[in-house]
């Protein structure tokens, strides 16, 4: 009888996801749907650091910002192809957070943290003011030409559907890699490096290059999320590199609940509805979902997905000891 | 000789903890550290396993020299300690914490599962936690554990990391007498078995006499005598620090 070592993330949750989220725009309006897939990768990638490995980053922004900066200019200044366009993005937000892993792994917790905001705020007032030229400043970088894709099929992206589709199925492949990273025998070692790094190291296992490349992994992530922002947008808004915006996809994640698979993209979910809700009635969103989410957090410890697992789980195997010592 | 240390030296500001050690463990035996409370025999323990820097002397491993070498690297060699309070993964399953321990060192490269590397986790770890006995926890939360059984994860996750040197800091920290007895049995018949080599500092005197093939007493940083266990039970002098002046006749 041949065991199989267990994998921590199956294939079913990951066709779940997509079967839920692939008809959204059924139910929602179609670029609140497109938003929901985009920051749904940037939180999956932001979570690797943050609910897998625990690295505590304020700093995200940066490498969403710089894959929206650097797809844009892509397409705007080289005037390269869509695919092409993105790649660079994600490519340069992967090295930018390997970079910065690499300065500042030695650096835990909170100090960790401020390194990466400071990094973030650096990347905003350079996009802000000395290189006005090339980012357009605070109207943030604009004239991308008319964006269309040849391949696989004609596709016109400044539809909201078309932009959907695309949208969807970056989605999917990088759901896909998410969990082959999580799954592979790098991506075990990462939760073991959040429970005790010092027990990792003295098992013989790199836990500083593990965590540079858990961040620069994650940065992979968050600049194919900005490349689509770009893309779906036709622009890119200075917001992106704003240090709000670090702040808005912690919120997301800890609101899913950070050590699921599926948590970050619930709480994409959850934050965007809401905010969109709210938004019709009151440009004073921010009121009312900083007010949900301490409601939220009250009722799921765990986060939305984590906390319902958890009672599932408890309701399914009330065997499982609960003692603490 | 497995390891060899050589005036090995080690400072904290004013105080010497590790003063001039000269150290020797030969292939597959079962050596035991004793001595009183701040004798230095922890502090060995962090220069040999590279947990802290040395400042002055060297330590050689088959040969190599190791000092100062990162702790990652001399536990991948095959020098994997543990310490005096348990080690583990906290919210990961025991299996899961095997397994991380069980995985090839070379894999925290591989974004790409290879099957036999995974058959290959999944058998080292299913066999260490055979035994160490925990195979009724297998997919308990290992911070559901009780204190003794998260002494013997402990112990799993050195033995899974296929050491061919261990140092165990007080494996039984905290057990019953009886408990200690059964786990320093357990510890001599795994090194047995896996032909390693043990450095144990353990405090129950009946327990190090039993298991040990040699006996080293360390006081104030300095190696203070060693020997057969025979030997250093009859050392007056050992006798005297170890148990206090007054208590010698106990």
């Amino acid at each position: 009888m041949e065991e199989k070592l267990e994998n921590p993330y199956s294939l079913k949750i990951v066709w779940a996801i997509l079967l839920v989220l692939a008809p959204m725009p059924l139910v929602l309006s179609t670029p609140l749907a497109t938003e929901i897939l985009i920051y749904a990768i940037f939180a999956m990638g932001f979570n690797l650091a943050l609910g897998h490995t625990g690295i505590l980053s304020f700093g995200h922004a940066a490498y969403f910002g710089l894959g929206c900066y650097v797809t844009g200019m892509a397409l705007r200044y080289l005037e390269l192809g869509v695919f092409p366009a993105l790649l660079l993005g994600t490519l340069a937000a992967g090295l930018a957070a390997l970079a910065l892993a690499a300065l500042a792994v030695k650096r835990q917790g909170v100090y960790f943290a401020m390194i990466s905001l400071a990094f973030s705020q650096m990347l905003y007032f350079l996009a802000l003011s000395p290189l006005k030229g090339l980012t357009g400043g605070e109207d943030g970088l604009k004239f991308i030409p008319k964006l269309a894709i040849e391949f696989p099929a004609p596709l016109d992206l400044s539809k909201p559907l078309s932009a959907y589709f695309f949208t969807l199925f970056f989605f999917a492949l990088a759901i896909f890699a998410m969990r082959q990273v999580l799954n592979s025998p790098m991506g075990r070692l990462l939760p073991a490096i959040r429970e005790n790094e010092a027990r990792v190291k003295s098992l013989g296992f790199p836990s500083h290059a593990l965590k540079i490349m858990s961040m620069a992994i994650s940065g992979l992530f968050c600049g194919l999320a900005g490349g689509l922002l770009t893309v779906y947008l036709g622009y890119v808004p200075l917001s992106t590199l704003h240090w709000f915006t670090s702040g808005s996809i912690m919120m997301m994640t800890i609101l899913g609940g950070m050590q699921s698979f599926s948590g970050p993209i619930v709480g994409v979910l959850v934050f965007l509805c809401l905010q969109d809700v709210t938004g019709n009635f009151t440009e004073r969103w921010e009121l009312f979902s900083g007010t949900l989410f301490m409601a939220l957090i009250l009722l799921f410890p765990q986060g939305v997905a984590g906390t319902i697992r958890q009672r599932v789980r408890r309701r399914m195997a009330p065997a499982i000891p609960e003692q603490q010592t | 000789m497995i390891i060899k240390a050589e005036k090995l030296t080690k400072k904290f500001g004013g105080l010497v903890a590790v003063d001039q050690v000269d150290f020797t463990l030969a292939a597959g035996e079962f050596k035991s550290i004793i001595g009183p409370n701040g004798a230095g025999k922890t502090t060995l323990f962090n220069l040999i396993a590279g947990a802290e820097p040395v400042d002055g002397g060297r330590i050689l491993f088959q040969g190599d020299e190791i000092t100062n070498l990162p702790q990652e690297r001399i536990a991948r060699m095959g020098v994997v300690k543990t310490c005096q309070t348990s080690q583990f993964f906290p919210s990961l399953s025991v299996m899961q914490n095997l397994s991380v321990a069980a995985q090839p060192p070379s894999s925290w490269r591989s974004l790409w599962r290879g099957k036999g590397l995974a058959q290959k986790t999944l058998r080292q770890a299913k066999a260490v936690l055979k035994q160490v006995g925990l195979e009724s926890a297998a997919d308990c939360p290992a911070e559901a554990l009780s204190h003794g059984e998260r002494r013997y994860l402990d112990l799993g996750l050195a033995l899974a990391a296929n050491p061919k040197v261990l140092l165990l800091d007080e494996p039984t920290a905290g057990m019953s007498p009886a408990e200690t007895r059964q786990a320093a049995r357990l510890i001599k018949h795994l090194a047995q078995e896996f032909s390693l080599s043990v450095i144990l500092v353990e405090h129950d005197m009946g327990v190090v006499m039993e298991v040990s093939d040699r006996v080293l007493v360390m006081n104030e940083g300095r190696i203070f005598a060693e020997g057969a266990p025979q030997e250093i039970r009859r050392n007056p002098d050992v006798q005297r620090i170890y148990l206090g002046k007054g208590r010698a006749a106990c």
